[in-house]
């Protein structure tokens, strides 16, 4: 029974998270407008080459 | 100086609707190219039969400045000959007495000139409509702002160097979970990487306007400012180049934190090499869209060439704590039902009568530990873009953009 109850409550206290999460993504979406760009358009060649690995 | 319509006198404007000057009197529409340019008239071209105009003509400045005196140029408007006060980095404005649109000469020859500009593509009108949608569309903006009654609605031309070049770097990098180290080497292309340089303006405002489509630049000429505000660079050259070494190292990180494995890594060091160069000195357009609430200016900035809008509305408190409320009521009772329904058989069934001492103590610190790491973070990430939302709503209220956008000679545009 305690272990039931335990599951519940934790469950809860999780849905109390991600209902705020949600809000607050709503939020975001509604009240703000524009964002910086992530990657530029300026930016016309980026390579990355991997060129070895190490153990610190 | 204003450009005047050949037809009836009148002061003509820039129309972005038709990419062209229009006469506010007789509805004439002119090719900007095919009126001479301003420069012409100053420097005495024939073809635009103009005598030099000597900058003391127009143009007076204090040398010597003491006490409450401040840096101001005085222009006299060549239509109605009233003065106008203009700021030491504005070249043009418009005459507060009559309205006619007028370019300040010696602030756009020699080393001020722009060698680019990007026109006008939103009209006023469609500024206004999509700023006007987006708070429509915004589910916890004060009803007050859905009806948008602004202040004041005004196109700027805003400076801006454009560089070029190339950015290598060689970086390592460590997964949290791994001993290991990556070695990176990378080499990174750019063209047209913009740096506003108006010290006036905010930037992380500006940059959030972008991007901009630079092939539609033109060669800057005066024409396209008729009817606009516009700013002249006042950025040391020194700072200009390492605003752009800081915007190019931002892109370059940004990158390289989203390349997969996107899981949790640090970067334990890089060396950037820069090798940027400017190439142009380019006006791109801007509208200043400001909104009061109960003396509080907010200023959303519309991308005059994309429509871009940039800003944020002051939140519904009563909507914004009903959401939160409203959603937490309703996520528990939905919990509730489908635990009563399934969850308790379901652990019925799995520990039938009684649970061992061991494994379910064991078990409710598991998915204690779980539930409040899983929230924690949950509520990290919801406050964090709460922050972002806030930091944006201080920027849109910044005093500095407002006053930016305010100060220009009248309330027209």
């Amino acid at each position: 029974m305690i272990l039931i109850i335990t599951l519940y409550a934790a469950s809860i206290v999780a849905s109390l998270g991600l209902s705020f999460l949600f809000v607050s993504i709503l939020l975001e979406r509604s009240n703000s407008y524009g964002s910086q760009e992530e990657s530029s358009p300026s930016m016309k060649r980026f390579k990355v080459m991997d060129v070895n690995q190490t153990k610190l | 100086m204003a450009k005047n319509c050949p037809g009836c006198g009148a002061p003509m404007e820039y129309d972005p609707g038709f990419d062209s000057l229009v006469c506010s009197s007789c509805g004439n529409i002119i090719d900007p190219k095919t009126l001479p340019d301003a420069d012409d008239f100053y420097y005495g071209n024939e073809e635009a039969g103009g005598e030099p105009v000597p900058v003391e003509d127009t143009l007076s400045e204090f040398d010597d400045l003491t006490g409450e005196m401040y840096d101001c140029h005085i222009y006299t408007c060549s239509q109605c000959g009233g003065e106008v006060v203009v700021t030491g980095t504005e070249i043009s404005t418009r005459c507060a007495f009559c309205g006619s649109t007028s370019v300040v000469f010696n602030r756009i020859s020699k080393e001020h000139r722009p060698d680019l500009i990007v026109p006008f593509k939103v009209t006023k009108e469609e500024a206004l409509d999509r700023v006007q949608k987006t708070l429509d569309a915004g589910l916890f903006v004060q009803k007050k702002f859905r009806t948008l009654s602004p202040e004041c609605v005004r196109g700027i031309y805003i400076p801006y160097f454009t560089y070029d070049g190339v950015v290598t770097d060689n970086q390592r990098h460590q997964r949290y979970s791994s001993e290991n180290v990556t070695v990176y080497d990378i080499d990174a292309e750019f063209r047209n990487l913009l740096v506003e340089s108006c010290q006036a303006l905010d930037d992380r405002s500006t940059e959030m306007l972008e991007p901009y489509d630079m092939s539609e630049a033109v060669d800057f000429d005066t024409s396209y400012l008729m009817g606009f505000y516009s700013n002249i660079q006042d950025l040391p050259a020194r700072a200009s180049k390492g605003l752009a070494e800081l915007k190019a190292r931002k892109f370059i990180n940004t990158r390289m934190y989203k390349m997969p494995p996107v899981t949790m890594k640090k970067n334990l060091g890089s060396s950037m090499q820069f090798d940027l160069h400017r190439t142009a000195y380019v006006l791109l357009p801007v509208w200043f869209v400001t909104i009061n609430d109960n003396g509080t200016p907010y200023t959303y900035l519309v991308n005059g060439q994309t429509g871009k809008v940039v800003g944020s509305a002051p939140w519904n408190k009563v909507a914004l704590i009903g959401a939160i409320v409203g959603s937490c009521v309703l996520s528990t009772a939905l919990l509730t039902f489908i635990y009563l329904k399934f969850g308790v058989p379901f652990f019925r069934e799995l520990f039938p009568d009684d649970v061992h001492i061991f494994t379910g103590a064991t078990l409710m610190r598991v998915i204690g530990g779980l539930t409040i790491f899983g929230s924690f973070s949950l509520f990290v990430i919801a406050l964090r873009k709460i922050r972002s939302v806030w930091q944006k709503m201080t920027l849109s209220r910044s005093l500095m953009t407002f006053i930016f956008s305010k100060k220009r000679q009248g309330g027209i545009r």
